[in-house]
């Protein structure tokens, strides 16, 4: 059950978080690594958009899927506060169509997220100085998109620096570490909000499963099934879960053709309407 | 409501945005090349989204109005028009059709309201008749108020135009619009109402039957043409009773004699709408109602429908109303 995973770059950025959730490392596969509540993961991609994007599909590709994806790391900014976490409020990538975020923390700050292939400059970033520069968040997004929901994939970046000089950022790791526990206890209360809606999701997925079990076991009609979808969610609704429950268990196999069994069946549910 | 994040479009200058950002005060404002760069995202969920509402500050570029489809009431004009002033809505409805209409919950504020009323004096020399424009669509306008005086730009542009009969639907209980405005006879004010038991289940983050109560009385005190909606009538457990107790409470609390007029429907929508809204709402007993579907649009079969309209109908013309307009 990895419920929760941790997407960074590199190993500089996420040595705090793995020492914070006593996270091992996944001995056939080094850039995963564990948390002993075995609800965390961390995925460590490489530097840039290719590695971040094909790392990140592969795990959602393979791995059970987590309810949240959070990419943490550095970032540089010419103009916003150096030293300071932000959230991306948008994430481009050159002509590629802006994506924008949903907006869930009253309490953190938000700016641009750009991505680029080579290390933003001085010159760059001043382009646009409220902008944060990375190399791998637009990546991250491309592969979540296909997975996830919006609301399930979400960045937090430190400002490291202003020029992208290797110094500056090598400067900014211990800042960025003393500041990693704030930025847990933000994930968590993020995990937490996502969680108590997925809840609300769950219950209408179990309610799915049984529904195309009994429909396959009765051999249904694709229109007979929507028929029957609608009546029974309606009964649901309205209070009556226990009889769709009892009904779903049933077999209606007795009646060979289907169409009499599909009139057997709505004629138990005309009972109750 | 988010306000920590708004969205404004590139094409507005900024003194065309400052004010209102000014009310809303955000904490970073992205700037977008369109308001559907946002409004019509793809791969969210609607409902988490509704939670975190955003605000997109945008300026129409076309379409300042359209003619009324086959779903909008017929009021006693042949010229019905609506515009769409806003987009979407702060309420949360659970029988609204803007659920399924758009991909996200976004609030999108068009800022360049004069232009719809520049190309609505064009429409009315055109026309040379009488016509009937209903200004709070896609939206609740009233409840914008304080963002943008929509109501009251538009309550002005009333004033010097006789041919237009503006509508502005609400189901705020709010009296800003209004209140400081001399009453005219071509603004219509009207509210939409409906018994405590359909409020509270369908009409969430709404204001109270009592709210509204209050700000009908207050438009009919100051001689403002009122109208009460009773739309979307719905069919729930008990539904003679309460719409019969529901109706004698009214009468006991508005000067009905007073009331231009009713106008009345049941649940009515289009199916590709619904069946967007029933993804994101499964829990719904008012949505997942096995409702007939014909050239495209749900609604209860016929003959209940008749039974609902009837019902109320019959109360309201027990009660001494005559004016009431029904949907077709
Ligand atoms: S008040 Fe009107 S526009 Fe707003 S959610 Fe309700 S039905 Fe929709």
């Amino acid at each position: 059950m990895n419920e929760l995973l941790l997407v960074f770059a590199t190993i500089q950025e996420a040595k705090p978080f793995i020492e914070i959730t006593d996270a091992k490392s996944n001995r056939k596969r080094p850039f995963i690594h564990t948390a002993t509540d075995e609800n965390t993961s961390i995925l460590i991609t490489g530097i840039g958009v290719f590695n971040a994007s094909i790392r990140l599909t592969e795990y959602l590709s393979t791995q059970p899927l987590p309810s949240l994806v959070v990419n943490v790391g550095l970032a540089g900014s010419f103009g916003l506060i150096q030293g300071q976490w932000y959230k991306a409020s948008a994430i481009s990538y050159y002509d590629s169509k802006t994506h924008y975020t949903d907006i869930i923390c009253r309490e953190e700050k938000y700016a641009h997220l750009h991505t680029v292939n080579t290390p933003a400059d001085k010159v760059k970033m001043a382009e646009n100085p409220n902008w944060m520069y990375d190399m791998e968040a637009y990546g991250l997004f491309a592969s979540a998109r296909y997975f996830l929901n919006h609301h399930q994939f979400q960045i937090f970046k430190y400002i490291s620096d202003r020029d992208g000089t290797l110094v500056s950022i090598k400067n900014s790791l211990s800042g960025y570490t003393d500041l990693c526990p704030m930025v847990w206890s933000g994930v968590k209360q993020l995990f937490q909000k996502i969680m108590s809606f997925k809840n609300d999701e769950s219950t209408m997925h179990s309610f799915r499963d049984k529904f195309e079990v009994f429909c396959t076991k009765n051999r249904l009609s694709f229109s007979q099934k929507n028929l029957l979808m609608e009546r029974l969610t309606y009964l649901k609704n309205l209070g009556f879960k226990e009889v769709v429950d009892t009904l779903l268990q049933k077999s209606y196999r007795e009646f060979t053709d289907r169409d009499r069994r599909f009139a057997e069946i709505l004629n138990e549910l005309n009972k109750y309407e | 409501m988010n306000k920590k994040v708004i969205y404004i479009e590139n094409t507005l200058v900024e003194n065309e945005y400052a004010a209102v950002v000014k009310k809303i005060h955000p904490e970073h404002i992205e700037f977008i090349d369109s308001y559907k760069d946002v409004l019509n995202q793809k791969g969210g969920n609607w409902r988490f989204q509704k939670n975190y509402q955003s605000i997109i500050l945008a300026k129409r570029r076309d379409t300042f109005f359209y003619k009324a489809s086959p779903l909008t009431q017929v009021i006693e004009s042949k010229n019905f028009y609506y515009n769409t002033l806003a987009i979407n809505c702060l309420f949360d409805c659970e029988y609204c059709y803007l659920q399924g209409m758009f991909t996200t919950p976004h609030l999108v504020l068009f800022l360049n309201n004069q232009d719809f009323i520049c190309e609505t004096r064009k429409l009315s020399s055109s026309l040379g008749e009488p016509f009937y424009m209903a200004i709070s669509y896609d939206t609740d306008l009233p409840a914008l108020e304080h963002w943008y005086p929509y109501c009251s730009e538009w309550i002005d542009y009333a004033a010097s135009d006789p041919n237009i009969t503006i509508e502005i639907r609400s189901k705020s209980g709010l009296k800003s619009h209004f209140s400081t405005k001399k009453p005219l006879k071509n603004v219509i004010l009207s509210w939409s109402i409906s018994p405590n038991e359909i409020l509270s289940a369908y009409e969430h983050s709404t204001p109270s039957l009592e709210h509204r109560i209050k700000a009908i009385n207050h438009a009919i005190s100051q001689g403002w043409r009122v109208m009460l909606c009773i739309d979307p009538i719905i069919k729930i457990k008990g539904y003679q009773e309460i719409y019969s107790r529901f109706i004698k409470y009214i009468t006991q609390i508005i000067d009905l004699k007073k009331i231009y007029g009713f106008s009345i429907g049941t649940f009515r929508m289009h199916t590709n709408y619904l069946n967007n809204i029933r993804a994101q709402r499964p829990e719904s007993s008012l949505l997942w109602y096995p409702y007939e579907r014909n050239h495209q649009h749900a609604g209860y079969p016929e003959n209940e429908k008749k039974k609902l309209i009837q019902l109320v109908k019959f109360e309201l013309e027990q009660i001494g109303v005559t004016k009431i307009f029904e949907y077709e």
